[in-house]
């Protein structure tokens, strides 16, 4: 199968699954709890890192906020998975030069997700 | 203040327009949730994700079918992440007023790019530098209006990076996709024709924006329940952006691009002067 191809399916399954969770999320957060925007604590993502914002999903008791998390992360996890499969792809093909490339990215990418970024 | 569903709508008309001209839903959606009383860094924040939804919504079809350089985004996301991290923390440190500041004069920038960028000279005119071509920056696709295949060459492959640098720290500072500075540099740096630009841009959006949401997630100014309505809207008006991408002519795209972005401009700065963010 062409890379394209692949990659077109990747983010394709991604946004639909993000799409679906989210959605989800909206309506039960527009039923539950009314329709205005809320800038109180639990709505306001306070992470120290995106990799504490995924394992935080699973100990969300508010069922709009774990969706919308779940449905966030699928979203930046995404253009990230893109990047992974472009790697092994063109490590398979032996495309040195794009694989060189494309490592530099998702180790970046990587390094970013896991550790704390933003300044204190 | 916004409520939920005010924003999935406005995201929704911001990420069809966003999409089909390659300026990115998010350039509109900012604007318009400051002007209903959103906090400007919050807005920008939470508005990566909805760029991330739009380069995704929209680009799953167009790198299926073809038009999407995939090459030359991967090695122009090298650039644009660094950028891209760089303006996020830039944001968490500066001033709400200064943020939206620059944001308005941006779009201006947006705006003269599109008056001083002139259309690409012919794709197999081009002739690569030694870069460009050793990476292989090259393609081809089938264009409905031209009704042929189009094949292409980029060229200035160091230079066309180091500009990205640029647009990478303008997308993670402002929470927007950059599409007007990518398609800027594609076209008049790289010679990529206006079809490959706009979906390659789209393509690196979303790359570029995952690098700044990844400093914002952990800034607390992403709001989750401003950050997923926005999504929502952008990516359903992104996909349906995107399908009548192929069929529209480039001149009307630029029509409609120059308009958007002026009115993301005049409405900032109409915030940021009159009524304080």
């Amino acid at each position: 199968m062409r890379l394209e191809r692949v990659l077109g399916l990747l983010i394709l399954a991604g946004t639909v699954t993000s799409l679906a969770l989210m959605a989800l999320g909206i309506s039960l957060y527009v039923l539950q709890l009314g329709e205005e925007v809320s800038f109180s604590d639990g709505w306001i993502v306070r992470s120290r890192s995106f990799l504490e914002f995924v394992t935080g999903i699973g100990e969300e008791r508010s069922l709009p906020v774990a969706l919308m998390r779940a449905g966030v992360a699928t979203l930046m996890l995404t253009p990230y998975s893109r990047a992974v499969v472009s790697l092994v792809y063109f490590a398979v093909r032996r495309e040195w030069k794009f694989m060189v490339i494309t490592g530099l990215v998702v180790a970046a990418l990587s390094a970013l997700l896991i550790f704390p970024a933003a300044p204190s | 203040m916004a409520g939920v569903v005010e924003v999935v709508l406005v995201s929704l008309v911001a990420g069809f327009l966003g999409s089909t001209t390659g300026l990115g839903g998010a350039s509109i959606t900012i604007p318009l949730l400051v002007l209903l009383g959103v906090p400007v860094k919050h807005a920008i924040a939470s508005s990566l994700i909805s760029v991330i939804a739009t380069s995704t919504g929209s680009s799953s079809s167009f790198v299926t079918g073809g038009l999407t350089n995939l090459k030359a985004a991967m090695f122009l996301e090298c650039f644009t992440i660094t950028g891209a991290i760089a303006g996020a923390v830039l944001t968490v440190s500066v001033s709400p007023t200064a943020v939206a500041f620059t944001f308005s004069a941006v779009m201006v920038a947006s705006l003269l790019l599109t008056r001083v960028v002139r259309a690409p000279q012919e794709p197999g005119a081009v002739k690569q530098d030694r870069v460009a071509a050793w990476l292989g920056l090259e393609g081809s696709y089938f264009d409905p209006s031209l009704g042929r295949d189009v094949r292409y060459r980029l060229t200035n492959a160091v230079y066309g990076g180091l500009a990205m640098v640029w647009a990478g720290a303008v997308a993670g500072m402002l929470g927007i996709g950059a599409g007007a500075f990518k398609v800027a540099i594609h076209e008049t740096v790289l010679k990529m024709p206006t079809k490959v630009s706009t979906s390659t841009s789209n393509l690196i959006m979303g790359m570029t924006a995952l690098a700044g949401a990844g400093v914002y997630v952990s800034s607390g100014l992403m709001v989750l329940d401003l950050a997923a309505p926005m999504a929502l809207g952008t990516t359903l008006g992104s996909v349906l952006g995107s399908r009548l991408l192929t069929r529209m002519r480039d001149v009307n795209l630029r029509r409609l691009y120059f308009a958007l972005a002026a009115f993301s401009a005049s409405s900032m700065l109409y915030r940021a002067l009159v009524l304080g963010v």
